[in-house]
């Protein structure tokens, strides 16, 4: 029997002689083993079938979507926020399900790369931009860009670290907002109702897709995010917010309370703590180390203790 | 050959008609989303590949040349563009964040309730996890109901990779769910013993 779990497939999706089919069944039922191998192997089977019936697109944005694209509008010059997008804008409601396609993107040729769970990806554009695209993210680009400008869609959250070129600048389009840049590297979340920029270097323009008027230039250093229909200056760039990239926590005589805000984030675990510790100021760089032992560490220089049930940390000591 | 119907909504749509464009648009959208999601996995590729198609007949509406039904001209350019998506994402090898295995489950906290129609979520992700080409031929041949010859030919590889590919893919998901299925048979011997 060469591969039997390749045969037990074979098998199940029908592709067998009869005898073939004959040969596997003495083969399960030859032993327990066998039999659970073959168990096994019917629950991937069964439960890897794609159920097309469950999936319900929602005809109507999707038909918004494609009329857009294909109306007589005359192509818009150069410019940033034209009466195009503030019509897609109006008509792409928030369910993030239909991309609009866009007019001039005809003859482009269209590229996805999406991430999975705890997936992370790094694509390199064709003008040099450099992507790094964070887990559940979905990337849209051209294999080449047009003459006059360089757009790609993006839902989920990825670092852009954005090749210069004056002549054409760089747009990212997502479900809520829209980011214009000329050369610069930031790190961008974009979801249906929830935006955040932080820009590492250079200059970008944050806008809504609703609303051009709710627009922030932001230069290095500096941070925004949109809350559904609020857009709001963060003011410093959160380092730590790229810490899903770089790996590096930094803390300088931040409060416990921040502490604990970011760990909870980065972690994904859900962290509380004692009245007593809330003073404590912790300063400290943490580069990729694991929970535990930064636990460990803020035992050391604080003395801060942990108790862990499960995902639930209750964080105690004797005050600072 | 187009039934007359079909032909007379061929014939509005080379005359610019927007109407006939959206009662096809309408006819069809869903249920080719449905099938292109059979290909591709993923249901904003899906829609994303199938509203490509429909701005691109509007666009050549002048030069269409339809011999077959509509449906099955839809079908037709549903699946091509499917394997046209599908070729590009081979060479990608996808940079993975190791996780440990275990660790995965372990971190679910509703350990006791675990209901078992969970386990079609967890086969997802652990399909979600497979490398690239791995996926998309497991995918192909669990879903599309293309042969392995099939397969090999759309994607301009061999018969035998197509096999290691899902010999693979069966090895790496039965790992993956080790775990799972151990904790489905403590979940359903507890079952038992509560009725003796």
């Amino acid at each position: 029997m060469g591969n039997p779990e390749v045969k037990l497939y074979e098998y199940l999706i029908g592709t067998l002689s009869e005898k073939e089919a004959g040969e596997i069944k003495s083969w399960i039922e030859a032993s327990d083993k066998n039999q659970m191998i073959f168990d096994q192997i019917k629950s991937v089977y069964d439960n890897s079938e794609i159920n097309e019936g469950q999936f319900k697109p929602n005809v109507d944005i999707a038909w918004n979507a494609v009329d857009l694209a294909t109306s007589n509008t005359p192509k818009q010059k150069q410019v940033f926020f034209s009466t195009f997008y503030r019509v897609a804008a109006a008509i792409v409601v928030m369910v993030g399900l239909a991309y609009v396609a866009m007019q001039g993107d005809l003859f482009v040729d269209y590229q996805t790369i999406a991430t999975g769970e705890d997936e992370q990806r790094e694509v390199q554009l064709a003008d040099g931009t450099v992507v790094t695209l964070n887990e559940n993210s979905q990337l849209r680009f051209p294999k080449e860009f047009s003459s006059d400008e360089r757009k790609v869609k993006l839902v989920g959250q990825a670092f852009f670290e954005v090749a210069r070129d004056e002549m054409k600048p760089f747009q990212i389009v997502g479900p809520q907002t829209s980011v214009q840049v000329l050369g610069t590297s930031f790190d961008l979340i974009s979801r249906v109702d929830y935006s955040n920029i932080n820009v590492v270097t250079g200059k970008v323009a944050f806008t809504s897709n609703n609303n051009d008027e709710q627009q922030l230039i932001l230069i290095m250093g500096q941070q925004a995010s949109m809350s559904g229909k609020t857009m709001v200056n963060e003011g410093r760039l959160d380092s730590n917010a790229l810490a899903w990239r770089t790996g590096e926590l930094t803390f300088n005589s931040t409060p416990i309370a921040e502490v604990v805000e970011t760990l909870n984030q980065h972690f994904e675990v859900s962290i509380t703590y004692d009245e007593q510790i809330s003073e404590c100021l912790i300063t400290s760089t943490f580069k990729d180390k694991k929970l535990k032992e930064i636990l460990e560490i803020l035992y050391t220089i604080s003395k801060i203790e942990n108790s862990q049930d499960g995902d639930n940390i209750k964080l105690s000591g004797p005050g600072c | 050959m187009p039934n007359t119907n079909d032909l007379e909504l061929i014939d509005r749509l080379s005359n610019d008609d927007r109407k006939a464009f959206e009662e096809i648009f309408r006819t069809y959208y869903s249920e080719l989303c449905g099938f292109c999601l059979k290909y591709v996995r993923v249901e904003t590729t899906a829609e994303e590949i199938v509203q490509e198609i429909f701005i691109n007949i509007w666009d050549r509406r002048a030069e269409l040349s339809i011999t077959v039904s509509i449906k099955a001209y839809l079908y037709t350019a549903v699946r091509n563009r499917s394997f046209n998506y599908l070729k590009l994402q081979l060479p990608k090898e996808q940079k993975k964040v190791e996780v440990d295995n275990i660790g995965i489950f372990e971190s679910d906290t509703r350990e006791d309730e675990m209901m078992l129609d969970e386990l079609k979520e967890q086969v997802k992700m652990a399909i979600d996890q497979l490398p690239n080409k791995c996926r998309i031929i497991f995918n192909l041949s669990r879903n599309s109901g293309l042969t392995y010859k099939e397969i090999a030919e759309e994607l301009d590889i061999s018969v035998k990779t197509v096999e290691n590919q899902i010999g693979l893919a069966l090895k790496k998901l039965r790992e993956q769910l080790q775990p799972v299925w151990d904790k489905i048979m403590v979940l359903l011997v507890g079952i038992f013993c509560h009725f003796f």
